[in-house]
């Protein structure tokens, strides 16, 4: 449950594949909305980020409890313990909206949290955790995560490394849409237009990470006793 | 006294005037990721179109009831169950589709299109407009998405909905290496960026508009 | 312009948030237990669909097959039909009974069933699907009977791995002999579209028809050869020409090496659990 098969190593692995590799924003285009509504400017980037990793997070572990315990495949069974009868009930279908209202209510708590013990970080990240509650990269890694069947340690180091993906690709469109304000660009293009393209650009450029596999479980395989003999 | 707005309106401002994608630039997240087949890029907009059309209805009705402190928690209420009622009607009855679109059902929930409207016109209108807004921004939605996947899927496999449109006949071979071949770009996540700044470029141009 | 509303206490939004949220869990229970038949059978209708086509005994296009020709359900067997004749989801799912068997085998190779074993035939499936069944104890496979009576003419065994981007999942059928593949499906993937995804067309499946597993078995030590088929870097007539290799060689799929890798490592890692099965396959022949 742990662990499972996933060597070290394999988390390693499962870091760099996904903040590089399966990039939430730019391989796997989940969170745009709510940036690019948003102005252009580098520092509420970095702020936007920093609260996307942080709640990403924590509501991943806490959906991958929730999938676990609740709405899973044979998630019920610890009620076998109180001899309540769980087979053939399945709460697959409460995935979705007990997901959301896990990350609805934790932002609420933070937020509430945050207002009461620093007014200055409160102003400075007030105004993003709303629409953090609703970014699609937050969701999105949370049921990416249990479509994957990972065990406990790998959920949390795949949703830390989604989360720092997106704040990693967010910098990098607002520095250089920062830069592109001064730039002489065509006037239908301006603004999103233009952004659009760039983001075009470089997650083509992200798309060079395909294939480096790093984070199948390797831990238990076994090998075959005539590995060594080449085709 | 305010005048008041036909109903088909809500409607038709929202296809064109007030496009979700290409003018309010919402509810880009999933358009891009599922849209390299033209039947795919169909089934999400109808299902988009489902969802935001009956909650933006729903959260009309419950406006005057909601206590403010919860709305957003009561829209987003909404929202998940006509998405599960989809993603469930969908791996009953068009398994394989359902194979397809995996996650990206799920996500409707928090595509900002849905709650946009919820937030921005629903809850500020009776029902029936915000029924035929909810009805217009879906299908708004559903015309980029699909003009997108008719140019991923015509330049990137030749085909569209699977049945074969550019000749095999012109395809390279190794007699004629010059000959076409599918512009494997298409097939990739980045086209659908292209293509969309594109249109982007084009409609604020033919309207008059610089962003 | 109405009033400015006073905001409501804490027990009407208390109230209001219980009582909404019962009323969405009840909807979607009560859909749920609508869509769940619906939701089964078309799962099951899926899976029984590849593994029929892997044997050989259904065709793409629906056709049941007796021999490659057309054919109909009919009194419980295949009898010759027409190009007319497609096959309902009813009977896919009747024939998938009759003609595919839930079998096991164990790490020495012997073949028994799950009454022997005392499991539940349909516990097990759903239970191991996801991490596959070649490293359990017990490791699945299906007999596949013949037409019209019980006799075993070939077995399925479910084939899990990793592609390019995520798990795959096929099914491989192959005959009493324990090496000729009758052939292969690839029944869940997230390759990429137009590119790795082409392992689930069946025009690329065709090219495990007939295939060996172990290439050449007479008079080999066969627990020291390598098993398993090997996805080349193009075609199998460029690159391995006559070679006795080529029996055991497919033609890749062009830009999708990597998802060819995947299949090729995925058939290996399989198969060799698989193995002492197989080596008696091809001693008894049955």
């Amino acid at each position: 449950m742990f662990m499972g098969d996933y060597s070290p190593i394999n988390l390693l692995g499962l870091l760099i594949q996904s903040i590089f590799i399966e990039n939430f924003l730019l391989s796997i285009f989940l969170g745009m909305c709510t940036y690019l509504a948003c102005s252009s400017k580098l520092k509420t980037a970095n702020g936007l980020g920093a609260a996307v990793v942080f709640v990403l997070t924590i509501a991943g572990v806490l959906n991958w409890l929730v999938h676990r315990f609740v709405t899973g495949t044979g998630a019920l069974s610890w009620l076998g313990r109180f001899g309540i009868d769980t087979t053939g009930i399945n709460l697959n279908f409460l995935e979705f909206l007990l997901f959301i209202s896990v990350i609805a209510a934790f932002v609420q708590v933070l937020e509430i949290l945050i207002e009461n013990f620093s007014p200055a970080l409160y102003h400075a990240l007030g105004s993003y955790l709303p629409l953090i509650t609703v970014n699609c990269a937050i969701l999105g890694a949370c049921l990416f995560a249990v479509t994957r069947d990972y065990p406990l340690v790998p959920n949390t180091v795949y949703v830390f490394g989604s989360g720092v993906g997106w704040w990693l690709a967010i910098a990098l469109i607002a520095a250089i849409r920062q830069r592109l304000e001064s730039a002489d660009i065509p006037k239908g293009l301006k603004g999103v237009g233009i952004t659009f393209i760039m983001t075009g650009l470089m997650s083509m450029a992200f798309l060079g990470f395909t294939g480096i596999q790093l984070a199948n479980p390797t831990a238990n395989t076994e090998t075959p006793p005539q590995e060594s003999i080449e085709r | 006294m305010m005048t008041k707005t036909p109903l088909r309106h809500y409607f038709t401002d929202q296809l064109w005037n007030n496009n979700q994608i290409l003018v309010a630039i919402l509810g880009i997240c999933s358009a891009l990721g599922i849209t390299n087949r033209l039947e795919v890029a169909i089934t999400m907009g109808l299902s988009v179109t489902f969802v935001v059309a009956c909650s933006s209805f729903f959260v009309s009705l419950l406006r005057y009831k909601t206590p403010d402190s919860v709305r957003m928690i009561t829209q987003l209420a909404i929202i998940s169950l006509f998405v599960t009622i989809i993603d469930q009607f969908l791996k009953a009855y068009f398994f394989q589709l359902s194979k397809v679109m995996t996650v990206f059902v799920g996500l409707i929930i928090t595509n900002c299109l849905v709650m946009g409207r919820a937030e921005g016109m629903a809850k500020n209108v009776k029902p029936l407009p915000a029924f035929f807004d909810g009805l217009g921004a879906g299908l708004g939605y559903m015309w980029v998405i699909c003009f997108v996947g008719i140019v991923r899927e015509i330049f990137g496999f030749g085909e569209i909905l699977g049945h074969r449109v550019i000749p095999l006949s012109w395809y390279a071979t190794a007699e004629h290496p010059d000959a076409y071949a599918n512009f494997g770009l298409m097939v990739t996540p980045p086209a659908a960026f292209f293509i969309v700044g594109i249109m982007i470029w084009i409609t604020n141009t033919l309207s008059g508009k610089d962003s | 312009m109405s009033s400015i509303k006073k905001p409501p206490n804490n027990s009407y939004t208390f109230s209001f948030i219980v009582i909404l949220s019962f009323c969405c869990a009840l909807i979607l229970s009560l859909l749920a237990s609508a869509l769940k038949e619906p939701q089964e059978r078309a799962r099951d209708l899926d899976r029984s669909r590849q593994m029929l086509q892997a044997a050989k005994l259904i065709d793409p296009q629906g056709h049941f097959l007796i021999d490659g020709e057309p054919a109909r359900w009919e009194d419980n067997r295949f009898v010759k039909g027409t190009k007319e004749d497609i096959a309902t989801d009813n009977e896919v799912l009747e024939v998938f009974k009759k003609r595919l068997r839930p079998a096991l085998v164990d790490e020495t190779g012997k073949r028994y069933t799950f009454e022997e074993a005392k499991i539940n035939p349909s516990e097990y499936v759903i239970e191991h699907e996801k991490e596959g069944y070649a490293y359990l104890d017990h490791k699945l496979i299906y007999e596949i009977l013949s037409n019209g009576n019980n006799e075993v003419s070939g077995y399925v065994i479910p084939v899990n791995g990793y592609g390019l981007w995520d798990a795959i999942y096929g099914y491989l059928a192959i005959e009493t002999d324990g090496n000729t593949i009758i052939g292969i499906t690839w029944y869940d993937q997230k390759e990429t579209p137009g590119v790795g995804a082409v392992i689930s067309d069946p025009a690329w499946q065709k090219g495990f028809n007939g295939k060996k597993l172990f290439g050449e078995t007479s008079g080999v030590d066969l627990s020291r050869v390598p098993v398993g088929i090997v996805i080349v870097k193009g075609k199998v007539s460029e690159v391995l020409g006559d070679s006795p290799k080529a029996m055991s060689a497919v033609d890749g799929i062009p830009g999708a090496t990597l998802t060819g890798n995947g299949v090729t490592k995925t058939l290996k890692d399989i198969l060799n659990q698989y193995r002492p099965f197989l080596i008696r396959l091809t001693k008894e022949g049955r």
